[in-house]
């Protein structure tokens, strides 16, 4: 098993954003995670890489609690997903966790605004701070005139963009980014890139990024390699 | 190699690799699909089957004993005089037939309260000649144990023959008496012995004896219904030359005003005078298909949407758009083939259901009639396997149109692509029929054999507009949904409301299909409140009587029995009876079908007894030469006389004219009456028996006490106050539309079938969107929420636009389709609150299949 | 098919030379017969309803006037009565229920070798009527009544497939009254008597119409009439009948009661009617009756002697033979049940020569086994 806790961090007493230790998930024959460990600080961006079935989703999966582990423990902010309830996980998947996906996955038939608007929605985030926040989220990824565009009157970037913006609203402490640029143009992808950076600056936010791209990796503070389930 | 041979191979292989594995993996889907397709296809034929053997059959129950029968020997009344027989006795002693008379009439039967228990047809035969009858001569029935004392048994005033089955329903033996009420007298009938006819039971209700004692039980000495002609070699019956011949024999020596007619054609007679009720019930039993077409649409494009990246990858593998739509059609096939198959089986439960609700109604509306085995024919599995075929590759169509356009898999991998169906979201298509069928409004109604009429272009109307409504109900949806956005600020109305507003073609056709059933149900509640409504005025006025006295027992327009003379005669001259207003009714004929002639007392009839006047007396003057008449609605415009005339009626002292002096509403049948002065009815008919009398009570009087003594004096006779006929009068209303809300419910729960299975493939399409929330934090509990509301959406759109095209149906029911078929006007009423009643049902009831489907589809996901 | 009814009023045995004085009423309460009664026409024509049973019976042999056509024919009409004491005086004119009639009809061609017949049970009433008072009967198909002038009776006859026969019957004789002081014994029982009255030569002459076709028809017929109030007894197995209407103005009458033992009955006789229309008779003893030929019905499968010899000694002229021969083979009456079918067909007599004499009518009765065995 092999650690790469090499993290700047490493050894301060300070809460993690995300604490993963011997993390083992298997689909019948097939071991998908041995034994992952792993520890983000807040505010760190670091970049997980590793060819197509080497685990990154199942990880990024565990993280969110929509996989259920077989061993293993995950923390989020400093509390294990171990122990609590189906209903707590899915509180603190609201709260701890904004999620941004390859193809956007915005929600069809909502708004730019309203798309950004619903995970503070879900949380119950008061009507002036919610509507403040997306103001200033739509400022900050230069959408605030497309804000009432719904997703298919919008380019993949532009897209990305307010999937960012809803993956902040709620402040999370970590951000998981499924290949954030994987559908975009260079062009858009380098916006995107940028704007996670910026984004994770200013609201102090974990950032793991799962990608191909070499050149993604601009904006990690660290890199690590992901294969056959194990980070090398 | 030709083409056909390699395109069937293609095809069996796309339909053996992809769409049998799409089966096996959505099989609830499937299965669902193939019950809707059964239920539609089992209503239409469960109810061509049910009013077959509910109304088809001949009526002639002495059948049951005495065999088939060639010819009928019949007046206009259909009551001959006993001295017809006389004039008959020369032609019946013609060996090459057998002449049987017949009497029949319904009694009471009393259990040991002296409550009535059962309705017993009694039938009176010349139970000796019978024994000359091939048929008897083929399955000899014993009338008696010892045969030869025949002066015995034939002799008595009131000894009967019942099968096993009635003896055991009423609860006696050979020898046991029973107690009836019959022509307004109770009297003992004598169970001479039950009869055990091999092979086949007598039917349930009928009782037989010989012709003086049903005459005396009857008190109807001198008549008889009918005789009967019974050729004595039944193997010439498919002889058209000899039928022919023996038919031109009788008729030469017939008597006077006597009629003689095959006895095949009083099947065709029946069948006739019920043919705009099996029609409406057909068209029904239709839109039950029509919703399940929509449904099947549904499916089968849900299935395409699911399929779009396969479809596109054969494509672009070369697999020909012909073969993609070829395959698809045959997919359609397959589950029309299959669904239809299992639907006859449907049917014929259905049918086994219903068929004692339609014969109770013909009984109460049109004729006396028994239920015939449910009989299911080559015609019914052709024509129900062909209709489902026909909705099937109908509803199939578009989409596998839809599936041919699917481009290939290059220009697909570059994102979604689902153009829906872009018709559905024009509203040219919807407004177009909605214009035509404005437009068949303008067609006449067509007249049918039996005199009775088709609103054909009402009926062509109210489909024009429910598919019309269907279509642009989707518009409908999106408008509410567009009103109700503003309102919607939590996160899971948002999404609910966001989703509807999109108006994808799923939802569309989702809310399409309720609509048909929504506004078909609407519209039947509107006809049969305002029927309801118009009756209960109608009470109000016409019915101003303190008593109502009429034969006891006897319900229903299949048994004009009447009271005996000599009973009406005592009754009427009860001390506390101020006015008694004696009604006579026998049947006449007109030259088409029948219709009824009436003989009350013309004086107070158009003074002092009121009437719902169509038209008041006076407002014709009785044309010279013809009797002067009151007519009802319904006859005046079965006979086009609604602004008066003249018009000839058979009767048993020959034709005869009469001319309308006023036009009275009558909603008692739809063949129409004719009322003329009783002296002219009992010369007409030359009979004497009245049918009912309402008493008017001198001031006073206490009428419940009268109606308790009269009751008590004459316990063969129905005593009722104003309120306790009314109550009769509506429960038989509420029986003749029970079938009609049996069909209401099967279109409903079809409507609700295929709900579940819209929102099931909504769901199923929206995948993605439910994994997103799932990553965003989405709840199981929010998650069933949202898809309940969307449920709720959409019956709320289709109650919207249901309510309102069923308003429409529901005044061209009332004002069109009732004055068409019925010749009647019913006061149009709305019955608001049921509306309402409904729209909250069927908005929770979508509420609920959108959690049910909703919670179906995650348990399927996991 | 005329003894039907009377086929069980038979006693096993009796003296025949012996008088036996018949009670006024038989046990079923209905009047017997009474002895020396000379019948008074035309009301003794008519119906007898106090009596249990009656019959009236007409055979003929026929011959087409314009061409070489015959024809035989039977019509019969049975009527009988309800018990006297059970049953109720009913005023229904059109179903009574106190007398129930039977109709047979049967008609030979005998050129065609085609043989109709038709039967019918029904009740007095509108299908059924007798009267009282003179020849006026209307059953069924059959319809009598006497001719206007008086010279004698007319009957109708219809058959299957709308034929109909339409006779004229002039009596040339007497109506002749058989038995002892007018009374026919039947039986020891003393109510086993009845009138037995006979037109034993009718002048026949009328229309036949047959297949569409109107043939005018003339020959000779002979009517029955029996009256009786016996009732039925069991020990027959059936009998031989036939009325011989001679060449020379003579008629025989010849009848054998077969008892299941295969014995003929004591009461079997031959009467001889000469010219005049006097009678002799002989019973069982001096005469025998003697199978010649068979034939077998393809539809019962029944077998009737239908060739016989009479061999009998007539009082005062010796011993005579008759020979019957049928003139068509196929004259089998099945009716509604095929145990009661029987042979009744125009014969041909012979000498014993082998010369034709005359014509007869031939009944066979009782070779089905359970012929008579109930009313029909």
């Amino acid at each position: 098993m092999i650690s790469s806790s090499t993290s700047p961090h490493a050894g301060s007493t300070q809460k993690f954003a995300l604490e993963i230790n011997s993390a083992h998930k298997s689909f019948g024959q097939v071991d998908v995670l041995k034994g992952v460990n792993l520890k983000l600080d807040t505010g760190e961006r670091v970049a997980l890489m590793g060819p197509s079935g080497s685990g990154k989703s199942t990880l990024l999966n565990c993280i969110c609690g929509i996989e259920p582990m077989d061993q293993g423990e995950i923390k989020l902010g400093g509390v294990s997903l171990n122990d609590i309830s189906a209903k707590d996980l899915e509180q603190i998947r609201r709260q701890s966790i904004g999620y941004v996906f390859q193809s956007f996955h915005l929600l069809p038939t909502l708004s730019a605004f309203e798309n950004i608007e619903f995970p503070a929605q879900l949380l119950d985030i008061p009507k002036k701070e919610r509507l403040d926040r997306v103001e200033q989220l739509l400022d900050a990824i230069g959408l605030s005139q497309r804000a009432h565009h719904k997703p298919d009157a919008l380019s993949g970037g532009e897209c990305q963009r307010v999937a960012i913006a809803r993956a902040l609203i709620h402040r999370p402490n970590l951000i998981l980014a499924d290949e954030p640029t994987g559908s975009l143009d260079t062009d858009s992808g380098g916006q995107v890139l940028t704007l996670l950076e910026d984004l994770s600056n200013e609201f102090k936010v974990a950032l793991l990024l799962v990608t191909h791209d070499q050149a993604s990796t601009r904006i990690c503070n660290r890199v690590i390699s992901m294969k056959d389930g194990s980070l090398v | 190699m030709s083409i056909i041979p390699h395109s069937f191979r293609l095809i069996l292989l796309l339909l053996v690799r992809t769409t049998l594995r799409h089966w096996r993996q959505k099989l609830g889907s499937y299965l669902l699909l193939l019950a809707i397709v059964a239920v539609g296809v089992g209503a239409f034929n469960g109810i061509r089957q049910a009013s077959r053997s509910a109304s088809a059959n001949f009526g002639l129950f002495n059948q049951a004993v005495s065999g088939q029968s060639d010819f009928l020997i019949e007046s206009p009344t259909q009551r001959l005089s006993t001295d017809v027989l006389a004039e008959l006795s020369t032609l019946a002693g013609d060996p090459d037939w057998h002449m049987v008379p017949v009497i029949e009439g319904s009694v009471t039967a009393l259990d040991s309260d002296n409550q009535p228990a059962q309705q017993l047809r009694l039938v009176g035969l010349d139970l000796l000649s019978l024994a000359n009858l091939p048929d008897l001569v083929e399955n000899k029935i014993d009338f008696g144990q010892d045969e030869a004392s025949w002066y015995d048994w034939l002799g008595s005033e009131n000894q009967v023959w019942i099968g096993q089955t009635t003896a055991e329903k009423i609860g006696v033996k050979e020898g046991g008496e029973v107690t009836i009420l019959a022509s307004g007298r109770r009297q003992q009938m004598r169970v001479r012995k039950i009869l055990n006819q091999e092979g086949s039971a007598l039917p349930d209700d009928l009782v037989i004896a010989d012709i003086p004692t049903v005459q005396s039980l009857l008190s109807r000495p001198r008549e008889i219904n009918r005789v009967e002609v019974v050729l004595s070699q039944p193997d010439l019956r498919q002889d058209t030359d000899y039928l022919e011949e023996v038919e031109h024999r009788l008729t030469r020596e017939l008597p006077e005003n006597i009629t003689l007619s095959p006895t095949q054609n009083r099947a065709a007679d029946r069948a006739a005078m019920t043919a705009a009720f099996r029609l409406n019930l057909t068209i029904l039993s239709l839109i039950a298909i029509l919703v399940g077409a929509y449904l099947i649409l549904q499916a089968l494009d849900a299935a395409v949407v699911r399929k779009r990246t396969e479809i596109a990858t054969l494509i672009s593998l070369g697999v020909s758009r012909q073969i993609l739509f070829l395959t698809s059609l045959v997919e359609s096939i397959v589950i029309g083939l299959i669904g239809s198959v299992a639907g006859i089986g449907v049917g014929w439960f259905f049918a086994y259901f219903s068929a004692q609700m339609l014969a109770d109604t013909v009984n109460a509306l049109y004729f006396a009639t028994t239920l015939d085995a449910i009989s299911l024919t080559w015609t019914d599995c052709v024509f129900g396997v062909g209709l489902g075929l026909f909705f099937t590759l109908l509803a199939g169509w578009l989409p596998a149109r839809d599936a041919m356009q699917t481009p290939p898999a290059q220009v697909l991998s570059k994102g979604d692509w689902s153009p829906g169906f872009t018709w559905l979201q024009k509203p040219k298509v919807g407004l177009c029929l909605m214009f035509l069928g404005g437009v068949c409004l303008l067609f006449p109604p067509l007249s049918l054999v039996g005199g009775g009429k088709m609103p054909v272009g009402g009926f062509l109307s109210a489909g024009f507009w429910i598919l019309g409504a269907a279509l642009l109900s989707g518009h409908a949806l999106v408008v509410l949904s567009r009103w109700f956005r503003p309102f919607c600020t939590q996160p899971v109305s948002r999404l609910a409301c966001s989703r509807l507003q999109d108006g994808s073609s799923r939802h569309r056709l989702a809310v399409a299909g309720l609509v048909v059933a929504v506004g078909m149900v609407t519209g039947m509640f509107q006809m049969v409140d305002s029927f309801r409504y118009t009756i209960e005025e109608w009470f109000d006025i016409r019915f101003q009587a303190e008593l109502y006295i009429s034969e006891r027992g006897v319900t229903g327009a299949g048994t004009i029995n009447g009271i005996d003379p000599t009973i009406m005669e005592e009754l009427v001259q009860d001390e506390t009876i101020a006015y008694a207003d004696v009604v006579y009714i026998s049947y006449a004929k007109p030259k088409e079908g029948i219709t009824i002639l009436s003989g009350v007392d013309m004086d107070a009839w158009t003074t002092s007894i009121k009437q719902l006047w169509y038209k008041p007396p006076g407002s014709f003057s009785a044309v010279a030469g013809a009797e002067p008449a009151l007519i009802s609605e319904t006859f005046a415009r079965r006979f086009g006389m609604i602004n008066g005339g003249v018009t000839e009626l058979d009767t048993p002292s020959g034709r005869k004219k009469i001319s309308p002096v006023g036009i009275f509403s009558d909603y008692g049948n739809e063949f129409g009456t004719a009322a003329v002065d009783i002296k002219t009815w009992k010369s007409w008919t030359q009979s004497e028996r009245p049918i009912n009398v309402s008493l008017y009570l001198k001031e006073e009087t206490d009428v419940n006490q009268i109606r308790d003594r009269l009751r008590l004096a004459f316990p063969g006779l129905d005593v009722r106050n104003g309120k306790e006929l009314r109550d009769v009068a509506l429960g038989i209303f509420e029986q003749t539309f029970k079938a009609t809300s049996a069909l209401n419910i099967i279109g409903l729960v079809v409507a609700f079938a295929g709900l579940l299975l819209g929102l099931f493939s909504i769901f199923d399409e929206s995948a993605r969107t439910w994994l997103t929330l799932r990553h965003l934090g989405f709840s199981n509990r929010q998650f069933l929420l949202s898809a309940g509301m969307e449920g709720a959406g959409i019956g709320l759109a289709a109650w919207v636009s249901g309510s309102l095209i069923g308003l429409v149906l529901g005044w061209l029911l009332v004002k069109v389709i009732n004055v068409q078929s019925f010749g009647w006007t019913l006061l149009w009423h709305v019955p608001y609150t049921d509306f309402f009643i409904f729209g909250i049902l069927l908005v929770l009831t979508g509420f609920l299949s959108g959690c049910l489907a909703s919670a179906y589809w995650n348990f399927k996901r996991k | 098919m005329k003894f039907f009814l009377l086929f069980f009023l038979i006693s096993p045995f009796l003296l025949l030379a012996e008088w036996i004085e018949p009670p006024a009423r038989s046990s079923k309460g209905y009047r017997v017969p009474t002895p020396d009664y000379v019948p008074v026409l035309p009301r003794d024509h008519g119906s007898h309803p106090e009596h249990g049973i009656e019959w009236w019976y007409w055979v003929g042999h026929l011959n087409a006037v314009d061409s070489k056509k015959k024809f035989g024919f039977q019509s019969t009409i049975f009527r009988l009565a309800g018990d006297p004491n059970k049953s109720v005086q009913s005023s229904n004119t059109h179903f009574g229920h106190q007398n129930l009639f039977l109709l047979h009809s049967a008609l030979s061609d005998l050129d065609e070798g085609k043989y109709l017949h038709h039967e019918r049970v029904v009740r007095e009433g509108w299908q059924a009527s007798a009267s009282r008072e003179t020849l006026e009967l209307a059953v069924g198909g059959i319809k009598v009544n006497l001719l206007d002038d008086g010279t004698g009776h007319e009957i109708i006859t219809r058959y299957p497939g709308g034929g109909k026969l339409e006779l004229s019957l002039y009596p040339t004789k007497p109506l002749v009254s058989f038995g002892d002081r007018g009374l026919s014994r039947k039986g020891s029982d003393p109510a086993s008597v009845s009138w037995y009255w006979s037109y034993t030569r009718l002048q026949a002459k009328g229309t036949l119409r047959l297949n569409g076709e109107e043939i005018s028809v003339e020959g000779i017929a002979w009517m029955d009439h029996e009256i009786s109030s016996s009732q039925l007894g069991e020990d027959l197995a059936g009998w031989d009948w036939t009325c011989m209407q001679l060449d020379d103005g003579t008629e025989l009458k010849a009848y054998r009661l077969r008892k299941k033992d295969g014995d003929s009955d004591p009461w079997s006789a031959v009467y001889w009617i000469d010219q005049e229309g006097k009678t002799e008779r002989v019973y069982e003893k001096n005469f025998s009756w003697k199978t010649l030929d068979t034939w077998t019905s393809p539809k019962t499968g029944l077998q009737y002697p239908t060739s016989v010899e009479i061999s009998v000694i007539h009082p005062t002229k010796g011993q005579e033979f008759y020979r019957l021969r049928p003139l068509l083979e196929q004259q089998e009456f099945t009716g509604n049940r095929s145990d009661n079918a029987y042979w009744e067909g125009a014969c041909e007599v012979l000498n014993e020569k082998g010369k034709r004499i005359g014509s007869a009518y031939l009944e066979l009765a009782g070779y089905g086994g359970g012929l008579g065995a109930r009313l029909n």
